[in-house]
């Protein structure tokens, strides 16, 4: 089903004026008390391969979609022999760790962070994490709250910083561009490395994987931006909100929540509101990228196909891109 | 030489009740972990260097 554009620009404009108004004020908070800590850091740059020429290298980015249970993703890493990066969204990263895979096996192991909600402290503060965290490399956004960071630093994760650009269009008067003046005013003289974020962690990771670490070849697990056909609209009412009182039959609605077809691996998935606005940018960001940037689908379902991205097993990812 | 002299009736662009309804139900479905970056400067919406 070809989607309305007017409706993906419907979803967005409102996603993006909410959470605009939920973070602004502490985005900035946020940055002000990380401001000594970032200036006295390391900036995301060093994580660079200092030598321009591309050299084929393989990272898979891991979410916490169901798929990757339902599909036995976890443990099909675990047993592998994956020499490439492991590329991991906050959300994840105890599941990860408590499936075995951890940085003493894969040892280019990363986790990510630019989220403003206080409630990711908590995947830091997990036993295994700050068993292992000396071992994992934490890039973060420079507006997460200082409680976060607290938290990081007790696992003894290093950390490297970035920014996140939400309005850097509005030029010289916009927090991207002030905050950047900031930053330079001490030690980081050539600022720091700056993403899209898609909207979420997920697709952060993926901005990350080719713009700062340099690989070339990215699948995603547990990236799903959906729900499997068969999740009752309960189930999904645990992960995102769906409002109350409303005709589940009406057209809005099943503009809403639609069900699509993934065409590649041939399965339905239902989306919501947010799942629509972060799918919707990734698919639109994916042919964008350097043509040297490969993205590949390994989640076996949900919402992420289309231009420019490749779908297939991830049994075949880990043995076609182990490098 | 035929003068024109219509009264033109704009047509105001009304949204549907399922525009409306559709607003609705995404103002209520919660909000974004972050904000997907738009610029004009397409060089720069996905990634810059040095900020």
């Amino acid at each position: 089903m070809k989607k309305n554009r007017s409706v993906i620009q419907q979803i967005e404009n409102i996603i993006q004026k909410n959470t605009y108004a939920q973070f602004y004020d502490q985005w900035i908070t946020n940055f002000a008390e990380n401001l000594e800590k970032i200036w006295d850091g390391n900036s995301a740059r060093d994580l660079s391969n200092k030598n321009k020429k591309i050299k084929k290298k393989s990272s898979i980015i891991i979410g916490r979609g169901p798929s990757i249970l339902k599909n036995n993703h976890f443990d099909l890493l675990k047993k592998s022999n994956y020499r490439g990066t492991i590329i991991c969204t906050d959300g994840a990263l105890p599941n990860v760790l408590r499936a075995g895979i951890i940085p003493q096996k894969f040892k280019k192991f990363f986790v990510v962070t630019i989220d403003a909600n206080f409630d990711v402290k908590k995947f830091y503060e997990d036993k295994l994490v700050k068993k292992y965290g000396n071992k994992i490399k934490c890039i973060l956004s420079t507006t997460v709250p200082k409680t976060t960071l607290n938290s990081i630093e007790k696992t003894g994760m290093k950390i490297f910083w970035i920014h996140t650009l939400f309005d850097y269009n509005k030029g010289k008067s916009s927090f991207n561009y002030i905050s950047g003046i900031l930053t330079r005013a001490k030690n980081h003289k050539q600022g720091l490395p700056a993403i899209q974020t898609g909207g979420n962690v997920g697709t952060s990771c993926w901005i990350i994987a080719w713009s700062i670490l340099k690989s070339t070849h990215i699948g995603l697990i547990g990236i799903d931006h959906g729900y499997a056909q068969e999740t009752s609209w309960d189930e999904i009412c645990s992960y995102h909100n769906i409002p109350k009182n409303i005709n589940q039959k009406s057209k809005a609605f099943k503009k809403a929540f639609p069900t699509i077809y993934n065409p590649d691996f041939k399965c339905y998935c239902k989306q919501d509101p947010i799942f629509q606005f972060y799918s919707n940018a990734l698919k639109e960001f994916v042919p964008k990228s350097p043509k040297w940037v490969k993205t590949i689908n390994a989640t076996e379902g949900g919402a992420i196909f289309g231009k420019g991205i490749t779908c297939i097993k991830f049994k075949d990812f880990l043995q076609k891109y182990n490098f | 030489m035929i003068k024109g002299n219509f009264k033109v009736k704009k047509i105001k662009q009304t949204k549907t009740t399922d525009d409306e309804e559709l607003e609705k139900i995404v103002e209520k479905a919660g909000i974004g972990s972050h904000m997907v970056f738009r610029s004009n400067k397409k060089d720069d919406e996905l990634f810059i260097d040095e900020l």
